[in-house]
């Protein structure tokens, strides 16, 4: 697969270890990538960085064998880019808007940019000022969206939109790499790239912790167990003779964790044969609990 | 070099300010001239001297903010940097769009001057010493606004862009009053000593005595006001070409 994005030996130090460091990675074409990691951890800055909005210290960001920075201009032909801050210059309605954003994408076919607005149950009759976040955060999504480029930026594009318009705009980012197209996200809601991504990059104090590939983490990754039982007293000695070593134990609810391979499944129902299970719920979230493991208790696997 | 849809978004952005002032403009050098009856200095003095400087810079401060630093605060520039637009683009575009602006305001300012002594005939002053008179005025509000500019090119807070650029108009305007007040007493009083106060200043590079006495001693003024308006929209533009900027 031919890399779009090249990023390599990127350093930008704002000071008090502040920034990024010695960034590298490359991004597929035709993939979707997430970006994970802590509040000020260097998402933004990194996404600043591939649209040439900031100087790189040391290192360089290509996209398309284009240097970012140097060639911020010709890169914008082949990327849009939705902001982590959104605010619309004033022109008025969210329609100006988006028209004076077509012009100068020098968009001529409203086609698809009203494909979009209906998707999204935009109304862009609304005066900019006096729209929510989520409806400014809808309008970005389609300013961004209607260019049509074949790579896509978004800095945590879905902050503030309710559950039913995430799940559109998961739809949308996963039509993007049916048309082939690159999508590189940050976020903080794991679900989301655990639905879409091909491949998530975790970062924390401005360095890449890991990259994993959707093939990693996907099938054979552990899984998480929470069990719920009937006395506290059968938990507690479950927890003591079990092999599972169960983590997040809690009297008040009456259940605990465990984490258990596909494998081990079997061991583990043979285990509880001899209690008084209530519930066994499996918890999906393989990314947040890899979030969990890697980034805030800087373990590893 | 220059993008048409942004120009038509700082003309939009910025159009309702400005016909405020140049209709501001108009009007008072209409009130002028109907007020002139033997005192010819009224006019020269009071409107081209203070009126026709502070009025437009009111509108430049705030403009000139408005054209890149408040972009750059608020985010809203992200959009414009989305489309294959080069910054280098954008400063030329919003530079055209503030010295355009101005020039139509001076313009317009001397068309009704130019009128009503046509229609009324009874100025004083003649049909080329009001175009320089506009002209001199031009240059020095062109130099403020080259200062505003610079400033909202280096800040990416508006905040401290429309401060600094504020201040310095505010300093100039000052200066120039104190300057104003030395040159109308009699050389011996002792008012005289604040003429001083006009090296403090470049509005007083906008020298309407010298149009009025008919030497040419204001087009180099005139000459310097434009060097440097070049100059600071150069810093400016360069400044802001080469920064990061948060969006």
């Amino acid at each position: 697969m031919e890399n779009v994005i090249t990023v390599s030996r990127l350093t930008k130090d704002y000071g008090q270890g502040r920034g990024v460091f010695d960034f590298n990675f490359q991004l597929e074409r035709g993939k979707i990538y997430g970006l994970v990691g802590t509040n000020g951890s260097g998402k933004t800055t990194t996404l600043r960085h591939l649209m040439g909005f900031l100087k790189p210290d040391a290192g360089e960001c290509k996209i398309l064998g284009y240097d970012c920075w140097k060639d911020a201009a010709e890169i914008k032909k082949h990327v849009s880019y939705v902001p982590g801050d959104i605010n619309f210059p004033d022109v008025g309605t969210g329609n100006a808007f988006l028209k004076l954003q077509a012009e100068y994408l020098g968009i001529q076919d409203l086609r698809y940019t009203n494909y979009l607005i209906d998707l999204f149950k935009l109304d862009t009759s609304a005066p900019l000022r006096r729209m929510s976040k989520g409806m400014k955060q809808k309008t970005a999504l389609v300013a961004c969206f209607m260019a049509e480029k074949e790579i896509i930026l978004l800095d945590e594009p879905s902050t503030g939109l309710d559950p039913l318009m995430r799940d559109v705009l998961v739809d949308l980012v996963k039509e993007q790499r049916r048309l082939g197209r690159t999508v590189f996200m940050s976020s903080h809601i794991f679900k989301e790239l655990e639905d879409t991504c091909d491949g998530v990059l975790f970062i924390k104090n401005g360095k890449i912790v890991n990259v994993v590939n959707r093939s990693q983490y996907d099938p054979n990754m552990p899984k998480q167990y929470k069990i719920g039982f009937e006395t506290v007293e059968e938990m507690t000695k479950f927890a003591q003779i079990s092999a599972f070593k169960p983590q997040k134990i809690k009297n008040q609810f009456r259940h605990l964790t465990v984490t258990a391979t596909m494998e081990q499944i079997n061991e583990l129902f043979k285990e509880l044969q001899n209690f008084n299970v209530r519930y066994i719920r499996n918890m999906p979230y393989t990314l947040e609990w890899y979030y969990e493991e890697i980034i805030v208790k800087g373990g590893s696997l | 070099m220059f993008s048409k849809s942004l120009f038509k978004q700082s003309v939009k952005a910025n159009w309702k300010v400005w016909t405020v002032v140049t209709v501001i403009m108009s009007m008072l050098v209409a009130q002028f001239c109907a007020m002139e009856k033997g005192i010819m200095d009224l006019t020269t003095v009071v409107f081209y001297g203070m009126m026709s400087i502070i009025i437009p810079t009111l509108y430049v401060v705030i403009c000139a903010n408005g054209l890149l630093a408040k972009q750059v605060d608020d985010g809203s520039m992200a959009y414009v940097l989305s489309s294959p637009i080069k910054r280098s683009s954008i400063v030329i575009t919003q530079t055209v769009y503030l010295l355009g602006s101005l020039f139509v305001t001076f313009l317009s300012t001397a068309i009704v001057h130019l009128l009503l002594k046509f229609i009324v005939g009874s100025n004083s002053l003649g049909y080329a010493q009001i175009v320089y008179l506009n002209l001199a005025s031009f240059g020095a509000v062109a130099a403020i606004s080259g200062f505003c500019f610079m400033f909202s090119g280096i800040f990416n807070r508006s905040k401290n862009s429309i401060g600094a650029s504020g201040m310095i108009a505010v300093f100039f305007i000052l200066m120039s009053m104190m300057a104003m007040f030395g040159g109308l007493g009699a050389d011996d009083s002792p008012m005289a000593v604040l003429d001083y106060f006009k090296y403090f200043t470049i509005t007083t590079l906008c020298d309407n005595a010298s149009i009025l006495a008919g030497s040419g001693a204001w087009i180099w003024k005139l000459c310097v006001l434009l060097g440097l308006t070049g100059t600071l929209y150069s810093i400016g533009a360069v400044w802001f070409c080469k920064k990061d900027l948060p969006l």
